[in-house]
């Protein structure tokens, strides 16, 4: 059965880690009547363990309702969910450019935060209605003209008549998608003109193959089509298309323009089905791909190595099968002194990697061992050539660099005004410059800078949350890269360069930076047989120094019946333990002693 | 037939010391008569084919406490139920302050030929620190009383880095030991877990400077002396080793009776419930295969001065520990120096 395109409203929500978002949907899905409440897993859009646990949306989801509004109608609602986080960006910007509109959820305890200015502001760039929603309003410390006020002043767009709901409630929950048919634009689209898809999202299935998710702007298409990959080139003769209902595929016959659903045509990489890619038929094509394609590029690498070297083709297999789901993730064989071999991994940012490890270690069952990421810096050498550095091995020696340069973000970092000065201390120690700062109301400030991304590719965002005490939001995109003093800093243990430790930073950085990481490694260094020296060095030149003492007493006095099998259990615990260290020269390093580095805003 | 132990536990003292974390406790005498009767059930009731009694271990808790005739009862259950080699070492704790004669006259009669004796210490302050009952004098006089009543073969337990334990006051405790002359001497370094009346008070172990001392000091008086220091907290005359605690260092089977007490049977480790009154019931604590035997082997092995065959992967690490001073090699084996033994929970983690 074919929709008409006037009854379809596509639309995302905007909201900032627990406003309330998942809460939302899942009160729409219950008004739509499309999930019987004992199908129900709270929150059903967030349906990756990991996702979960977090309280976020790593991938977009998209789920299609009908909902019978007051005025008699059954209208099509296709909800497209976003990640929420900054390294997914991209993936926003697709997702909501397969919308016309978006809800945006604020908490009216708090207001808004970063993160949902920002993909306001993204919304906005897509000439996308938004339609604001207080929630919240059952919390006694609620205060919903103030909040709307905030919105109106800030973003520019009438609040006055937002809805004001409890998602946790049910509180005026009805008036949400009433307002949704009444202000959220029908899809636009010609079914006859020549297909024109664009992908918000794919997702590989080990018996599908890649599940391509698609928004159809014009034409249509139906199964047995040869589609065409306008951005790869690569085409496909359709298996299945459908709808994405709550409860999971439905096939359908055809999708037509304005609608939302799902293709799989035996592709059997996300590579092939690249994020923001137009689909068209090989037949019958379109002469312009939608506009905003562009090919996602990691930000920050990492070295990942397992802990176990025999684990290396392992580790390999299980990032080539996260690849298959995750064009972004990018990964090229790479080898440490201390480390063995591994992979030289790129993110779109720290999330990004935490998430990669974090499934690598769960999903994979692999003991990890990483080292401290790093950004690309740009270097022009002496010969005229420009390289591109991502791993601090590669740092080319003082003699050869005519210009360093590193990437700077715009960063926005929204908090109650109280922490101006706190937020500023920190964003000066991380060399940062003060842009502007804008009030967004009496209470809450607006701070830009420009800040290094390395230097907030560590622990910035913790840093900002124990300063701020949580209250502050933190947002920034890549803005250009600059000029900069940069030094490689590398570590000795026992008078040896450890390769995996060395990193890259700016001159002016590296002496309080070198001593805290040998403090640091002195705390994380278990006592061995022999002692040993920390030191931190740029070129030759020793900048600190500690030393972790000899081990001189371990014993166990009595060992009989019971303390036997007793003593075994701390063997085969220490063992375990060991497992996640790397023998570096004559040192054992744990994964702690490699993490530990990174924390140093302690 | 293989040759085992046999490991009998006596729960009970009169007081608990500060720093005991065995299983035992203070209880009346219908208690301690009906626990006797269960144990000696339990003997009974034992089943082991096959195997020669080389050694018998009465220990607690404090089985001098025990009425005069529990001993011969314990003996008589033992004989019947196992094959007991006529030289068998049979050794019964005492401490200095339960200990009789008659309590001595009457184990011997029934093959008792060895007693370790619970003195910890020779200065009377460190004793009241430790929370003994007893003081120096009495233990001497129990000793001397042992000695008189026949024992051949005595062992006294000391306790080094005793809180407020001085170098001297320790030359003291050893000085006592060595007139009364034991054939066995077990020193050990004092630890402190959680679950003592010490942890609870949240007593700090001296520091590891001091441990260092004393053990040193101790390791090089009772060389002097004429022992042998043949396992981390070991000390014998030449022929007087203990071949029951050898036996737990050797991977020998040692069966195991009475509550809290744990067995071997040469693969499977078992233990029987803390619980004075059901303890029949056998558990598993685990099964050891092959690779796990090995690993025991080397771990348990590097405790004494014989030492233990190393896996060929590890031969360079100890080679590295010989000519650093941790480590001898005696033939084809490798042993831990006293420098080594006081590290050698790391070594044996890296050699495993």
């Amino acid at each position: 059965m074919v929709t008409d395109i006037s009854k379809i409203r596509n639309f995302s929500i905007i909201a900032h880690i627990d406003h309330g978002k998942s809460t939302l949907a899942d009160r729409i899905l219950e008004l739509t009547n499309s999930v019987q409440a004992r199908d129900m897993e709270s929150q059903l859009l967030d349906n990756m363990e990991l996702e979960r646990e977090r309280g976020i949306t790593i991938k977009a989801r998209a789920v299609k309702l009908d909902y019978k509004a007051k005025d008699g109608n059954t209208y099509v609602f296709n909800l497209i969910d976003t990640p929420g986080h900054v390294d997914f960006n991209y993936e926003v910007s697709r997702s909501l450019a397969a919308c016309e509109g978006a809800v945006l959820v604020v908490d009216s305890t708090q207001g808004i935060e970063a993160q949902t200015l920002a993909n306001t502001y993204l919304a906005l760039d897509h000439d996308l209605e938004i339609l604001p929603v207080l929630n919240k309003i059952d919390l006694v410390n609620a205060d919903p003209d103030r909040v709307a006020a905030e919105i109106e002043d800030v973003i520019g767009i009438p609040a006055e008549d937002a809805p004001r709901i409890s998602a946790k409630t049910g509180l005026n929950v009805d008036l949400v998608p009433e307002e949704i048919v009444k202000k959220i634009p029908a899809p636009r689209g010609d079914s006859e003109k020549p297909l024109k898809a664009l992908i918000f999202d794919s997702v590989y299935d080990s018996y599908r193959g890649v599940i391509v998710y698609v928004r159809i702007f014009d034409g249509s298409i139906k199964t047995g089509d040869v589609i065409r990959f306008m951005a790869t080139g690569a085409e496909y003769e359709t298996v299945e298309i459908g709808y994405l209902e709550p409860l999971g595929m439905n096939k359908t016959e055809v999708l037509s323009a304005g609608e939302v659903g799902y293709i799989t045509a035996s592709i059997k990489n996300v590579k092939e089905a690249r994020v923001g890619d137009t689909v068209t038929l090989a037949e019958n094509p379109t002469d312009t791909p939608l506009k905003g394609y562009k090919k996602v590029q990691p930000m920050v690498f990492s070295g990942i190595y397992p802990a176990d070297g025999a684990k290396y083709d392992d580790l390999r297999e299980a990032l080539e099968k996260l690849q298959l789901n995750d064009a972004s993730l990018t990964f090229e064989p790479e080898s440490s002194v201390a480390l063995g071999f591994g992979f030289r991994c790129g993110f779109l940012g720290l999330l990004h990697m935490e998430i990669i490890q974090e499934r690598l270690e769960r999903e994979y069952n692999l003991d990890l061992i990483t080292t401290a990421p790093s950004v690309i810096y740009r270097i022009t050498k002496t010969d005229g050539k420009t390289v591109y550095i991502s791993n601090p091995t590669s740092y080319p020696s003082p003699s050869e660099i005519e210009l360093a340069e590193e990437p700077f973000v715009r960063a926005d970092v929204i908090a109650p005004s109280e922490y101006v000065g706190t937020i500023m201390d920190l964003c000066q120690e991380r060399r940062g410059v003060f842009k502007n700062m804008q009030y967004l109301d009496d209470t809450r400030v607006n701070l830009h800078y420009s800040l290094p991304l390395n230097e907030i590719i560590y622990d910035f965002f913790d840093a900002l949350k124990s300063r701020t005490r949580g209250y502050a939001s933190f947002d920034y995109e890549f803005e250009e890269y600059r000029k900069s003093d940069l030094v490689k800093l590398d570590i000795l243990l026992n008078g040896e360069i450890v390769d995996a430790l060395s990193f890259i930073v700016h001159s002016e950085r590296a002496y309080p930076r070198g001593r805290k990481i040998a403090e640091k490694l002195k705390e994380n260094i278990p006592r061995q047989l022999f002692e040993i020296p920390i030191q931190a060095a740029i070129g030759g030149k020793i900048i600190a120094r500690e030393t972790v003492k000899a081990l001189r007493k371990d014993v166990l006095a009595k060992c009989y019946g019971g303390d036997i099998t007793r003593k075994k259990k701390l063997l085969e615990k220490q063992k375990e333990g060991k497992k996640r260290m790397r023998q570096v020269g004559s040192v054992e390093l744990s994964q702690e002693a490699f993490m530990s580095v990174l924390k140093l805003d302690e | 037939m293989n040759s085992c132990g046999i490991y009998i536990h006596i729960p009970f003292c009169g007081t608990k010391c500060f720093y005991c974390d065995f299983f035992s406790r203070v209880a009346d005498n219908g208690t301690i008569e009906k626990y006797l009767a269960d144990l000696i059930k339990q003997i009974k009731s034992a089943r082991y084919e096959n195997f020669r009694v080389e050694s018998i271990y009465i220990g607690g808790g404090t089985p001098s406490l025990l009425s005069g005739d529990a001993v011969p009862k314990i003996a008589e259950a033992v004989n019947m139920t196992f094959s007991v080699d006529p030289d068998a070492e049979f050794t019964v704790e005492v401490n200095p302050e339960s200990v009789s004669v008659a309590f001595i006259k009457k184990a011997m009669s029934c093959g008792v030929n060895r007693v370790s004796i619970g003195v910890q210490s020779f200065d009377d302050i460190e004793l009241k620190t430790l929370g003994r009952r007893s003081r120096a004098a009495e233990a001497k006089k129990a000793f001397s009383m042992i000695r008189d009543a026949g024992i051949t073969n005595i062992n006294t337990d000391i306790m080094l880095a005793i809180p407020g334990q001085t170098e001297s006051s320790l030359e003291k405790t050893l000085c006592g030991l060595i007139s009364l002359s034991p054939e066995h001497v077990s020193a050990y370094l004092l630890k402190i877990e959680d679950n003592t009346v010490y942890g609870k008070k949240g007593v700090q172990e001296a520091p590891e400077e001091i441990q260092r001392e004393m053990f040193f000091f101790t390791s090089n008086f009772m060389r002097d002396a004429g022992y042998e220091h043949y396992e981390i907290s070991s000390y014998a005359k030449p022929g007087f080793r203990s071949r029951h605690n050898l036996g737990y260092w050797q991977l020998k089977p040692c069966f195991a009776f009475g509550a809290g007490a744990h067995g071997f049977d040469g693969h499977e480790r078992y233990y029987y419930d803390k619980n004075i009154g059901d303890f029949f019931e056998k558990k598993t604590e685990e099964y050891l295969d092959e690779k796990a035997l090995a690993e025991e082997r080397i771990m348990l092995g590097l405790r004494t001065s014989d030492g233990v065959c190393i896996p060929p992967d590890k031969i360079s690490y100890a080679d590295f520990l010989v000519k650093n001073g941790y480590m001898l090699k005696i033939g084809k084996n490798y042993a831990l120096t006293d420098e080594g033994f006081l590290v050698s929970n790391k070594i044996i983690a890296d050699i495993l």
